[in-house]
């Protein structure tokens, strides 16, 4: 095959159904991601990211279609796939010191015992920890845990990096931080980033094509190429007229999206049941 | 981690030290108006004998064999019966968690064993199976094993979701997330059951000894009364309460060291 893809969406579609109601979530969803690539996902809150990721990532079966990694179909978590979730409080586990959270997913085969104290401080140092290996989770700042539990999937060394809006729930001076952080890192280390996130300037800003989601249920509704310069800086970027443009028709198709977006659930007429 | 200790209670709590201490001056302004009010002859101390009378009547239970064998029989028969309690009660609540099918075939028959009282079965044993050292064992297994068993339950219903989820990205084998998620997680829970049956377990083990006087604290305790010596009956009550204390506190003790990390540990570590 060769010249593939290193992600390919292929028609997903998810419905949930409980009962007599039926969601569905997504439909017919298609984009690709190509080595090196940073792409954010952005929609409407609600609009269903979170299920999109977790059906690339392998932790949910989706209903129609199916998800390419490498080539392969997705039907559990791939080795060579990470994903940073947005509530790193749960995500680190608070009985081990950020080292040994790092060197919990490093499994024997891919990581020789010798090799994993300087994977780990290689990984802690990509995201500005240097010596905090020996701390907990809960003794640093939120800032501080997010960028462990980017730490932590960098020293697993995927080919790709999912990132589940993961600067929700910092504050906006740590979020502006932590953007420049995993844009220069990916830069630096040539990641391919599938970046979710509902904010409009962040996903312009960091990533080199943005996937608009629609409404209910979610499909594609414009794949934009940034042709922003290579090089993003929070001010001068932002300042770019182009920038401007790009946000604009971003902040347009969404709020096109959320408008039709009322009706999320549909309720089919259901059989009475006898109690 | 440590440079910033910050000596901040919310309103109401306080710190260990003046817990303790406080603890102490209520103890001991207790035991002084006991030792006021027997002086005084407000208690007949054919009633209630002065405390003076109880530590003396507990430094003569001290030296003797047999004290010492009773409190070894209650102890150890306690001891027992929890290892038994962890060993019913881990795997049927990792049953009732990973089955629905066993959830509920079982909810109702646990909530109807539930509420009955442990000491309530102790006549109805004895009668029918004898007064044999396994009826004591059943009698306090029986009595003890529910607040072990569903703190278990809620435990293992509690395991963060997202951990499960990291553990499945990250491809944890499974003892891996045994050992790193799904242990840890149960164990806050598990340390509260204990502390719970630990201390129903030691009452019905001196209620079954005082009733059917098998060797223990309850026999002798039923001896005491029967001869009429109220101040060693009042010494082997204070045994009795105060081997209550140290096995929760053994527990409460575990809990430093080991949920070092749980939000309740570590206000106590600033505290």
């Amino acid at each position: 095959m060769g010249a593939e893809h290193l992600l390919d969406l292929q028609d997903l579609g998810k419905t949930y159904s409980t009962g007599a109601v039926r969601a569905r979530i997504l439909e017919g969803v298609e984009f690709t991601v190509d080595r090196g690539e940073f792409v954010c996902v952005v929609g409407p809150s609600g609009a269903g990211k979170t299920t999109l990721l977790k059906c690339i990532a392998g932790l949910t079966a989706p209903t129609t279609g199916r998800t390419l990694f490498e080539g392969e179909k997705v039907t559990e978590p791939p080795a060579k796939l990470a994903v940073i979730f947005q509530d790193y409080s749960r995500s680190l586990l608070p009985w081990l010191t950020v080292a040994k959270n790092i060197e919990l997913p490093l499994q024997k085969a891919r990581f020789p015992a010798r090799e994993r104290p300087g994977i780990i401080a290689e990984a802690l140092a990509n995201v500005g920890l240097e010596g905090k290996g020996g701390v907990y989770p809960w003794e640093m700042s939120g800032g501080m845990q997010q960028r462990a539990a980017i730490a932590r999937g960098l020293a697993y060394q995927p080919d790709v990096l999912l990132m589940d809006e993961p600067f929700a729930a910092v504050d906006a001076q740590t979020r502006i931080d932590l953007e420049d952080l995993v844009l220069g890192m990916s830069r630096r280390l040539g990641m391919t980033v599938l970046f979710v996130t509902h904010d409009i300037d962040e996903a312009v800003y960091m990533a080199d094509r943005v996937v608009v989601l629609s409404g209910t249920p979610a499909a594609v509704a414009r794949d934009i190429t940034v042709d922003l310069p290579g090089e993003r800086d929070q001010v001068q970027t932002k300042n770019l007229p182009r920038y401007g443009e790009l946000r604009a028709e971003v902040f347009g198709l969404i709020q096109a999206a959320k408008r039709p977006a009322m009706q999320r659930t549909e309720t089919v007429p259901a059989r009475r049941m006898v109690p | 981690m440590s440079q910033v200790v910050v000596n901040r209670h919310p309103r109401g709590t306080l710190s260990r030290q003046a817990e303790l201490t406080l603890g102490a001056v209520g103890l001991a302004g207790l035991i002084l108006l006991w030792q006021v009010a027997s002086v005084a002859s407000l208690l007949s101390e054919r009633v209630v004998p002065a405390p003076t009378d109880v530590a003396g009547a507990l430094g003569r239970l001290s030296v003797t064999a047999d004290f010492w064998g009773a409190v070894w029989a209650t102890v150890s028969i306690t001891v027992i019966a929890m290892v038994v309690i962890l060993l019913i009660a881990v795997p049927t609540a990792m049953a009732i968690h990973a089955s629905r099918f066993v959830e509920h075939s079982t909810w109702f028959l646990i909530e109807f064993l539930k509420p009955i009282p442990g000491v309530a079965l102790i006549p109805l044993a004895l009668l029918l199976w004898g007064p044999t050292d396994g009826v004591k064992l059943f009698l306090i297994v029986f009595g003890s094993l529910w607040p072990m068993l569903t703190q278990l339950v809620y435990g293992l219903r509690e395991i963060p979701g997202l951990a499960l989820e990291m553990a499945r990205v990250y491809r944890f084998g499974f003892w891996q997330r045994i050992h790193r998620i799904t242990i840890p997680s149960v164990l806050p829970f598990t340390l509260t059951g204990l502390r719970i049956s630990v201390t129903i377990a030691l009452i019905i083990a001196i209620v079954t000894e005082y009733i059917v006087g098998m060797s223990g604290l309850g026999s002798l305790l039923a001896l005491a009364q029967l001869n009429g010596v109220v101040d060693q009956a009042f010494a082997l009550l204070l045994v009795s309460g105060l081997l209550g204390l140290g096995f929760s506190g053994s527990v409460a003790a575990l809990s430093g060291p080991l949920l070092f990390w749980h939000p309740s540990q570590r206000e106590r570590r600033n505290g």
